[in-house]
């Protein structure tokens, strides 16, 4: 062998897939030097053999059927590893113990006259490999979720079922305590009446968080009703500022309803459910602003969006703080000597209810100067 | 447009059977478990007449497995799946329910042999028929391609035209719609026409 003949020789022999070449009569012309390291057979000795000499259990095979259509038609084929297990009885170079996985392709090779088929041998061990690990990861992560899935499911039982049996005792000892305060004589509480009001405060605390809860169960549950009706913004707002006056006089903290004629706008909501985000977000405003100063009820209306906002001029949030205060139990102020009570569920809550408005609820804020949260609804035309 | 006759068309039909009746035997035997594979209608198309008509069946995503052939008749044979069938095949041949959206690099080896399987069986038959070689390359297989990606309109001077078949795949009791279109040029067509008239005069289907 000569020149380039025995450049290509050199090549094929180096290569790292096995090859063998088969004639017409399926006996072999070439096999390289990858094909003695795996199968342990020198290339003399497979020479001008029938590839079903050395492979016996090859005979009526699918690639039998492959070598005959490409000896035959000059077709191509493919033999994925998947569908063939194991076709040629191929082991690791350093451990003859050890299968190798293969992926085959068949060609035609037509030369002098004659039509060869050339088999290319791959090792895919590696990649059998790394999918059977993959496919056992993405099954322990299926098998994972499903427990987390039912985890979370036997908690929001628990947080319901707590909550209801909770809130029964607890709205029993709120009458209590409000028959206590209006009408028994002012003369008989007198040496009481503090610890009274201790009682009253704590008890409507409790009752806010349970409500929370079972309203942030109710949400996450998809459980959460609505009432929908064509309803003017207007007097919502009026109302609530109504609901919470008492509330910021007890802050020392005025409340200004910034709203003309033509900022009034119709939505179709849940009378209820909208309220309850204004008084929140009103509540929240009013806990953290200084004595002495506003909380700012504005509305306005931008195109066929109506915008609430609600202004403050307390610390306001800190941008670190910025990407989680929508987040459950997520306090501005989350320190253990924080003097702002609160579950930390109301802004989630807001939020998912006026999403179910087809809205937003968002906020901006200049830390110790302005902070303003403003909720954004769909105009309707009312009919 | 070709206009085959009916005993021409009937001879296709059955040519193109016997060889998917091989293919499906050759599948059952190597997963264990029957797969049946016909053809019950071969349509020609042009180009433009054959994407719209694909457009409107399947209108989504599709996985192609497409092969090169050249010989007497030359040009393109192509298998087609919705992509989510191409998984749902692949994972009943195998065996396996993997809780991941898309074929692994493996899978895809396996979706390239089947192809690989059906498309040879196709042209050999159609080859053997027709007293001819039709030399095929290795499949190459694609994934989430849209109908318009698959093959471009033909010059107008020599326009392509497309030989669809309707392939049914039974796997496990399940039917699976798949489409294999064979694109040729005129010449082909013509060759194929004659090959067909050849084949009827000289030979006996049975």
């Amino acid at each position: 062998m000569t020149g380039e003949a025995a450049l290509f020789h050199a090549a094929l022999q180096d290569l790292d897939i096995g090859i063998i070449i088969l004639c017409q009569d399926k006996k072999i012309r070439v096999w390289n030097l990858w094909m003695e390291q795996h199968s342990g057979l020198a290339s003399e000795s497979t020479q001008e053999k029938s590839i079903y000499g050395i492979f016996p259990q090859l005979e009526s095979s699918r690639i039998d059927l492959a070598i005959d259509d490409t000896l035959q038609f000059g077709t191509s084929a493919i033999l994925s590893n998947a569908l063939n297990y194991h076709t040629f009885p191929l082991y690791k170079i350093d451990d003859h113990e050890t299968p190798i996985e293969q992926m085959l392709l068949l060609k035609s090779l037509d030369s002098d006259g004659k039509r060869y088929c050339m088999i290319e041998i791959f090792d895919v061990s590696n990649a059998v490999t790394r999918e059977a690990l993959l496919r056992k990861k993405a099954l322990e992560a299926e098998q994972g979720l499903a427990v987390a899935e039912n985890l979370s499911r036997i908690k929001s039982e628990f947080v319901s079922t707590v909550s209801h049996e909770l809130r029964t005792p607890l709205t029993a000892i709120k009458a209590a305590i409000d028959l206590i305060r209006y009408k028994i004589p002012a003369e008989a509480r007198l040496h009481v009446e503090s610890m009274i009001d201790i009682a009253a405060r704590n008890t409507q605390r409790l009752l806010n968080l349970i409500n929370d809860l079972l309203d942030m169960e109710k949400i996450e549950a998809g459980k959460m009703e609505y009432h929908f009706q064509f309803l003017d913004i207007a007097p919502i707002l009026q109302q609530v500022v109504l609901d919470t006056e008492q509330f910021a006089l007890t802050h020392d903290v005025k409340l200004q309803l910034d709203m003309r004629k033509q900022d009034d706008f119709a939505v179709y909501g849940d009378e209820k459910r909208l309220s309850q985000v204004f008084v929140n977000l009103l509540s929240n405003a009013i806990k953290f602003s200084p004595p002495g100063s506003s909380v700012i009820i504005r509305c306005r209306v931008h195109e066929r969006v109506g915008e609430v906002s609600i202004i403050d001029h307390g610390p306001g949030i800190q941008p670190d703080k910025h990407d989680y205060i929508f987040d459950k139990f997520t306090q501005v102020d989350s320190s253990d000597t924080r003097k702002v009570p609160g579950t930390g569920l109301g802004l989630s809550i807001s939020r998912a209810i006026v999403q179910n408005h087809h809205g937003t609820l968002d906020f901006e804020s200049q830390p110790q100067v302005e902070t303003r949260f403003y909720v954004h609804l769909p105009i309707v035309e009312q009919a | 447009m070709i206009e085959l006759s009916e005993l021409q068309h009937d001879a296709l039909i059955e040519i193109i059977n016997i060889g998917m009746g091989k293919a499906a035997n050759a599948m059952s035997t190597m997963v264990g478990d029957e797969i049946k594979l016909s053809v019950p209608t071969i349509n020609f198309l042009h180009t433009n007449e054959a994407r719209g008509k694909l457009q409107d069946i399947i209108p989504y995503d599709l996985s192609s497995i497409s092969q090169d052939f050249a010989g007497t008749i030359s040009g393109q044979a192509i298998l087609l799946f919705p992509s989510e069938k191409s998984l749902e095949i692949v994972r009943m041949i195998l065996n396996v329910d993997l809780p991941i959206d898309e074929l692994t690099d493996l899978e895809q080896e396996a979706l390239s042999e089947i192809g690989n399987i059906i498309l040879n069986a196709g042209l050999s038959s159609l080859a053997d028929a027709l007293k001819s070689e039709l030399k095929s390359s290795l499949p190459r297989v694609r994934q989430n391609n849209r109908i318009q990606q698959l093959f471009t309109i033909s010059d107008d001077n020599n326009p392509d035209i497309i030989m669809l078949l309707r392939v049914d795949f039974i796997v496990k009791s399940k039917q699976i719609d798949g489409y294999v279109l064979y694109v040729l040029d005129i010449d082909s067509i013509e060759k194929l026409q004659t090959g067909l008239s050849n084949f009827l005069s000289g030979n006996n289907l049975s």
